[in-house]
C-alpha cells in the first residue's frame, strides 16, 4: 500500500513537470548599462562621477585600470571624487538579471593650452561647433554629434597649432567621434609636422565593426620642445561596402586635441 | 551557481533524488524561478515563446500594431505583405492570416458598428486608411485630404493612427506625415482640421498615436501622443487643446484604454546609450505613471514625474501593446529582428 502511494505521488510529480514553464527566468536578460555622468572628462584638479541603474537590488561594481568589472571589483556606492586620468569602467549586477554590459568612461588630464591656432581648413562648415577654439577649449563633447563642442568635416582637417613658448610635448591627444548610422567615421590618417624634415605620419585601422556609436581617441608620442606644430587629420574618403553610402565620403568629428 | 541554487541542489542530493533521474527532474523547477516586471498594480510574467511561428511561412517585418476582436482573437498587423494581418488566439496559435497590399501597414483599429467588427489599417506608403472587414474585404479608402489646403501632394500624407469615436466619426493622426488631426465622419468625409508640426501646445512632433477617451462619460475627449516631445496631450472632439501630460524620457506610441487605464509601448528611453532601449508604460485615470514593464519605477518629486528609462533589455522598440478580456498584454515591436509579439501575463 505505502509502495503504492509513493508511485502514485512520484507520478504526480512527474505530470507536473511535464507542464513545460513558459515564463521568462532568471538570468536570461541583461541589465541595461549603467548611467554614467562626470562633471568634465578634462581634469584639472578633481572630477565627480556620478553612475545608476534606478533599480531595486542593484549594484554596480566599477573599475579604474581599463578591466571589466565584476562582483569583486569596487563597488559603487556614492559620487566618485576622481584626481587621475584613465579608462574607468562600470557594470550593473541583479540577482534575477544578468550583469549589464559595460558603461566606459575616459577621463583625460588637462593638457597644455595653446596659444593660437591657424586654420588652414574652411572651419564654416555645416558643423563648427563653437567655432576656431573648438578643438582646443578644454571641453570634451557627448555621444551626440549635435553637441557643439565637436568640429565635424568631410574633408581633410589641417591646421597649425602654435605654444606661447617652446614647449617639451611628450604627447598628443586626438578625440574624435564613432557613430557609423549618422557616417562618422575615424580619421584614417593624422600628420605631425614639426619642421620640413621632421614628422610623425600613423594611419589609423579602419573600422571592423558595422554599428558602432562611441568616443574614442588617438594618442600619439612626441617627446620633442616645439613651439608648434602642424597638424593634419584625414577624415575615411570612402564609406565600406557594408554602409548604406558606400564609395561616399565619411565624415570626421574631433572634440579635443590634448597636448601633454 | 549561486549560494542559493548550490543549497537547493545539495538539499536534493541529501534526499536521493539527484540519483533517480526522471523524478529529480521534477523538482527542477525549483532551480530557476519566473522573473516579474512591472510595478504596483501592474506586474507580469514574461512568455517570449507567445506567437512564435514559422518565419518561412508566416513572416514578420515590424510588428505594428495589435488588437483584440469581438471574438477573443488577437489581431496582429505587420508591414510584411506576405501577411499583413495575423491573426492568433489567446494561448499563441495561428488562426488564420490575410492581406498582401499594405507595404506600409502602421495603425490598427478596431471598429464595432452593430455588433460586427471592421478594421481601420493606416499605410504610411500608400499614404491611406482602408478600412476593412475583420477578414479582409475593403469596405472604403480615405486618401490624402488636399481639400484641407493643409497638402501640397498626396505623398506629404504618412497617417499613422485612426481612432473612432461613439457617434463613428473618425481621427485620423498624420505622425509620419505633416502632425496634422484629421476629422471626417463614418463615411469618411472630411469634417475637420487641427493640430500641425510644432512645440506648441496644440502641435505635435510625431503625432504617433491617437485615441478616444470616453472614460469620463460627461467630456470624452482624444489624446493624442507626441512622442518626440515625450508628452501626451488631451483634446476636445472639436480640436481644442485641453492639458499636456509630460511622461519625461519616454518616446510614448498609441495611447491604448483599457478599463480605467491607459497603456503604452515606449519605442525608446530617450537619453539610452543602446538605441533599442523601449518600455511599457502604464498610466491610470489620474494621468499618475502607476508601472514601467522593463523600466524604471515611477517616481513623482513635487508632482514632476523623474526621467524615466529602460533598465532591463527585454524589450527593443515596442511599438504597440493590446490588453486583453484576462488583462493579461501583447507587446508588438517595431525593428527587434521580427520577433513575433511578446505576451505579459497579469499576476
Amino acid at each position: 500500500m505505502r509502495c503504492t502511494i509513493l508511485i502514485v505521488v512520484l507520478l504526480f510529480i512527474g505530470c507536473a513537470k511535464n507542464k513545460k514553464n513558459v515564463y521568462l527566468q532568471e538570468q536570461q536578460i541583461s541589465l541595461a548599462q549603467p548611467r554614467v555622468n562626470v562633471t568634465s572628462t578634462i581634469i584639472d584638479s578633481s572630477v565627480v562621477a556620478t553612475a545608476n541603474l534606478d533599480m531595486e537590488n542593484v549594484d554596480i561594481y566599477y573599475t579604474n585600470d581599463g578591466t571589466k568589472p565584476n562582483q569583486k571589483s569596487l563597488m559603487y556606492n556614492t559620487p566618485l571624487k576622481i584626481k587621475e586620468q584613465g579608462n574607468y569602467k562600470f557594470r550593473a549586477f541583479h540577482p534575477d538579471w544578468k550583469p549589464s554590459a559595460v558603461t566606459k568612461l575616459k577621463l583625460y588630464k588637462k593638457g597644455y593650452r595653446p596659444n593660437k591656432i591657424d586654420w588652414e581648413t574652411n572651419i564654416t562648415t555645416t558643423y563648427p561647433g563653437i567655432g576656431e577654439a573648438t578643438v582646443v577649449n578644454q571641453k570634451k563633447g557627448s555621444l551626440n554629434f549635435r553637441d557643439k563642442q565637436w568640429f565635424g568635416s568631410d574633408s581633410i582637417v589641417k591646421a597649425t597649432v602654435n605654444f606661447k613658448e617652446k614647449t617639451y610635448v611628450e604627447s598628443m591627444i586626438i578625440g574624435y567621434l564613432v557613430d557609423t548610422k549618422s557616417w562618422i567615421f575615424s580619421p584614417s590618417q593624422v600628420i605631425l609636422c614639426f619642421s620640413k624634415t621632421d614628422s610623425i605620419t600613423i594611419n589609423l585601422e579602419k573600422l571592423k565593426a558595422k554599428d558602432l556609436r562611441e568616443l574614442n581617441d588617438i594618442e600619439i608620442r612626441i617627446n620633442k620642445t616645439i613651439d608648434s606644430i602642424n597638424i593634419t587629420v584625414v577624415n575615411t574618403i570612402e564609406l565600406p561596402e557594408w554602409h548604406p553610402g558606400k564609395g561616399s565620403k565619411a565624415w570626421l568629428f574631433m572634440d579635443e586635441w590634448i597636448f601633454n | 551557481m549561486s549560494r542559493r541554487k548550490f543549497l537547493k541542489q545539495s538539499s536534493c542530493a541529501t534526499l536521493g533524488l539527484l540519483t533517480f533521474p526522471v523524478y529529480s527532474s521534477a523538482f527542477s523547477f525549483n532551480d530557476s524561478k519566473d522573473v516579474i516586471v512591472g510595478h504596483n498594480s501592474h506586474k507580469y510574467k514574461v512568455n517570449l515563446n507567445w506567437g512564435n511561428l514559422n518565419p518561412s511561412q508566416t513572416p514578420v517585418n515590424d510588428c505594428h500594431e495589435m488588437v483584440q476582436d469581438s471574438k477573443g482573437r488577437i489581431v496582429l498587423l505587420t508591414n510584411h505583405v506576405k501577411n499583413n494581418v495575423i491573426i492568433y488566439d489567446k494561448s499563441g496559435k495561428l488562426i488564420e492570416t490575410w492581406g498582401t497590399e499594405y507595404p506600409g501597414a502602421h495603425g490598427l483599429t478596431l471598429v464595432k458598428e452593430n455588433g460586427t467588427d471592421f478594421l481601420l489599417i493606416t499605410d504610411y506608403e500608400r499614404h491611406q486608411i482602408i478600412k476593412t472587414t475583420i477578414d479582409g474585404k475593403v469596405v472604403f479608402t480615405i486618401d490624402c485630404p488636399l481639400e484641407t489646403g493643409k497638402y501640397n501632394s498626396k505623398d506629404e500624407f504618412k497617417p499613422t493612427e485612426t481612432t473612432v469615436v461613439a457617434n463613428g466619426d473618425i481621427y485620423v493622426a498624420d505622425g509620419y506625415g505633416k502632425q496634422h488631426i484629421i476629422h471626417y465622419n463614418d463615411k469618411g468625409e472630411l469634417l475637420n482640421v487641427f493640430g500641425g508640426q510644432g512645440k506648441a501646445d496644440g502641435q505635435f512632433l510625431n503625432a504617433h498615436g491617437i485615441c478616444y477617451d470616453d472614460r469620463d462619460k460627461k467630456n470624452p475627449s482624444l489624446l493624442v501622443s507626441a512622442r518626440e516631445l515625450n508628452q501626451l496631450k488631451r483634446f476636445d472632439l472639436k480640436g481644442q487643446f485641453i492639458e499636456k501630460i509630460d511622461v519625461p524620457g519616454a518616446l510614448i506610441c498609441r495611447p491604448v484604454i483599457h478599463k480605467k487605464d491607459l497603456y503604452f509601448a515606449v519605442l525608446r528611453s530617450k537619453n539610452a546609450l543602446n538605441p533599442d532601449s523601449g518600455f511599457i508604460l502604464i498610466m491610470n485615470e489620474n494621468n499618475e505613471v502607476v508601472s514601467c514593464p522593463g523600466a524604471t519605477s515611477p517616481s513623482y518629486k513635487n508632482y514632476k514625474l523623474k526621467e524615466l528609462y529602460q533598465t532591463i533589455r527585454l524589450f527593443q522598440h515596442p511599438h504597440d501593446v493590446c490588453i486583453d478580456d484576462d488583462e493579461n498584454m501583447y507587446v508588438a515591436q517595431w525593428n527587434s529582428g521580427r520577433t513575433y509579439p511578446i505576451k505579459l501575463t497579469r499576476i
